[in-house]
């Protein structure tokens, strides 16, 4: 066999080092795509169950806002075993999902049924709760470094609440309660401080058949009625409540009692509206429930001053949902433009996110939240980085009711409402 | 401090290079010494196998499960170096002298496994009510692996032992978790010990694509006629996260059950059975094997 050549051997250590150069060179560009913890990312994408050792203890989360350091206020419930009543709780957690103060030590047990919606008006943080059968407003800050009390006169079990956006004092609250002993909703306008301005009342029926649901709706003990209390642009208030026997979405100019401008009626204590929004004038976002079915109206247009059925709103019925879900629906922006989210139960036991077009209505994605243990929607938001929070509740070990967090990015968002 | 260690890495490569090149200008006019220095060069192509163990080492811990109650920690537990992986690979050597450049293509199957306890007591009653989950987490990852490492052998002559210096670039092929939950449940009239079915899930998407890092090492080469049988042992060192910072929570079967995955570099131990058969000179003229 021939050896190779002086010049073949001189070129040897020029094409090793070549060869080693390029894997050298390889590697470092390997490095600069390597795997690195991302702060930005942490806080954009994650998944957070807040345990609790105690096995008689369980929590229901209300409502979540994202403060102003980017973390997040969650108002629960916290139950004890063998109990109906449903302590207040609050979570403040930081922007990673980390807790950072809870209120179990040291808030008052007497501090019963919070009602959905946490409030936020500047730097405060606000809801009703009961005490006995009275209603009281708190009000934290985002540490949840203090939390003053006041009770509001001659309301008794707050249902619903939401901050008047349209009020020009940025102070006010539109509120529904229900009256025991008068088989009445009161819908009422309170502030801050909670002084309450005006209260009308609107009589349920003359009979007594829909109290038992009613009642069993405050002692958790039957259906969860999605009862609702707000203003829309045009300055008409509304609220999702029993009227005339029916549950029913009342709109109303608060000037006597039972003064209702329009309405859309339920079916009796078996349909109506669970969730809505105003998109702008008659157009409103909405979800339904008939005898069980559930249906989502991304596209509905109302008007506040005609009477109407329910079922004269068609909607898209979502079969994949439990029976009467809960639904949580929100205006929302995803790929620079407009969307409807709404959140609700699965039949396979996760949180359900539906997607739809603000302008067309039209379907445009779907999301699936959760597995292995069951996951069930309490709130959702649209978080500073364009991303979403989804509050709900888990079942750890199949059995413990526990407060969660899914955090979705702007990108994952995007992935998912991309028609 | 990464940074710092490709530069020595790089360094001590190209340092070695050159003075390999510049060792053999000298001689290159000189005939009488041409033949014997030519002999002194090999190209030498394998095969080797083995096993490996690993250690995962914990940089950024991540959690779904956060107490509520501060001194409620939760934590896991690593079992390191106690699961047993394998690997294959391919060996290119170049020998001159006793230094030899070696890179070594290879699939490897590494395993680590950690666990989660939870607990849940009931205080406020008489009830005495408890249980207790174990989550144990297996992961099998497997990787594409390219080392490449300068050996030296110390002494010898048909059985030569050598020590080695490297660095390696790993390359995500595909990966597996496997939960397995048991756990003891006084809470339902008696006390039930119970381990449920094993979970077995995908879980390439929850691993960074690629990784680096270094080795050190040692082995025996075995001459034996042509053939150069070889047993190597190699600690490779990981200098970047295995995990995918960007799908952390992806996996809802796994997040569902309280599990994230901890930013996390990966060391493994690999022991490895070898031949190699040199690529020149097999004719009788020159022998390949140590004169």
């Amino acid at each position: 066999m021939a050896k190779p050549s002086a010049h073949y051997q001189n070129l040897q250590p020029m094409k090793r080092f070549f060869s080693i150069s390029i894997f050298v060179l390889s590697l470092s560009l390997l490095i600069s795509c390597e795997e690195k913890s991302d702060p930005a990312l942490d806080a954009a994408t994650f998944t957070k169950i807040y345990s609790n050792n105690q096995f008689s203890t369980a929590f229901y989360p209300l409502s979540i806002k994202q403060t102003a350091d980017e973390g997040y206020l969650i108002l629960a419930e916290k139950k004890l075993y063998d109990t109906t009543a449903r302590y207040t709780y609050l979570l403040k957690v930081d922007k990673f999902g980390n807790v950072i103060k809870d209120t179990e030590a040291d808030l008052d047990k007497t501090f019963t049924n919070p009602v959905p919606n946490l409030i936020q008006i500047d730097n405060s943080y606000y809801f009703f709760f009961m005490i006995g059968t009275g209603t009281y407003l708190a009000k934290t800050d985002a540490d949840l470094s203090k939390i003053d009390t006041v009770g509001l006169d001659g309301l008794t079990y707050p249902a619903a609440a939401s901050f008047d956006q349209y009020d020009n004092t940025n102070s006010k609250f539109t509120l529904l309660n229900y009256d025991y002993d008068n088989r009445q909703f009161l819908l009422s306008v309170a502030d801050v401080t909670g002084q309450v301005s005006n209260t009308k009342r609107f009589d349920i029926e003359t009979t007594n058949e829909i109290e038992g649901p009613i009642i069993d709706h405050f002692n958790h003990t039957g259906k969860e009625f999605p009862f609702l209390a707000g203003r829309l642009a045009n300055g008409t208030y509304y609220f999702n409540a029993f009227v005339n026997y029916s549950f029913s979405l009342i709109f109303t100019d608060l000037s006597n009692d039972n003064s209702i401008l329009g309405r859309v009626d339920g079916q009796r204590n078996y349909g109506g509206v669970n969730s809505v929004i105003q998109l702008s004038g008659d157009n409103f976002a909405a979800s339904k429930f008939n005898f069980g079915s559930n249906y989502f109206l991304p596209k509905m247009t109302v008007s506040t001053t005609a009477s109407k059925s329910i079922t004269d709103y068609d909607g898209n019925p979502i079969p994949e949902l439990v029976s009467d879900s809960k639904v949580k629906t929100i205006q929302a922006t995803a790929n620079a433009k407009s969307i409807i989210l709404f959140a609700g139960n699965t039949r396979s036991n996760q949180i359900g996110l539906y997607a739809y077009d603000a302008t067309t209505g039209l379907f445009i994605g779907s999301r699936y939240l959760g597995f292995s243990n069951p996951f069930e929607v309490a709130d959702i938001i649209q978080t500073s980085d364009e991303g979403i929070a989804v509050c709900g509740v888990t079942y750890t070990a199949g059995r413990f009711s526990r407060i969660c967090i899914f955090k979705l990015s702007k990108s994952e968002l995007n992935k998912f409402t991309k028609s | 401090m990464k940074r710092f260690y490709l530069l020595l890495f790089c360094l001590i490569i190209c340092i070695w290079s050159f003075a390999q090149g510049k060792k053999k200008s000298k001689t290159y006019n000189k005939k009488a010494n041409e033949n014997s220095q030519f002999l002194e060069k090999q190209w030498w192509l394998g095969f080797k196998a083995g096993t490996n163990i690993s250690k995962a080492v914990v940089l950024t811990q991540y959690s779904v499960m956060t107490p509520t109650d501060p001194t409620d920690k939760v934590s896991k537990k690593y079992e390191n170096f106690q699961q047993f992986g394998s690997q294959a690979a391919l060996e290119f050597t170049f020998s001159y002298q006793s230094f030899s450049v070696s890179i070594q293509p290879t699939y490897r199957n590494a395993r680590f496994v950690y666990s989660n306890k939870y607990e849940w007591v009931d205080t406020q009653s008489s009830n005495a009510d408890y249980l207790l989950l174990n989550y144990r987490q297996e992961q099998k990852i497997e990787h594409a692996v390219v080392p490449l490492v300068v050996k030296y052998e110390v002494a010898g002559n048909k059985l030569k032992p050598y020590v080695q210096l490297g660095g390696y670039a790993a390359f995500l092929l595909n990966a597996q978790k496997t939960l397995t939950i048991s756990g003891i449940d006084k809470a339902s009239g008696g006390t039930n010990n119970f381990k449920d079915p094993a979970i077995t899930v995908g879980a390439k998407d929850l691993f960074a694509k690629n990784n680096w890092g270094l080795i050190a090492g040692a082995g025996l080469n075995y001459h034996l006629g042509n053939v150069r049988f070889n047993f190597d042992v190699m600690y490779l060192y990981g200098m970047s996260n295995i995990s995918s910072t960007k799908n952390r929570y992806k996996n809802d079967r796994l997040s569902g059950v309280g599990d994230a995955l901890d930013d996390t570099k990966l060391n493994n131990l690999s022991m490895s059975l070898g031949c190699l058969f040199p690529l020149r000179f097999l004719g009788t003229g020159f022998k390949s094997f140590d004169k």
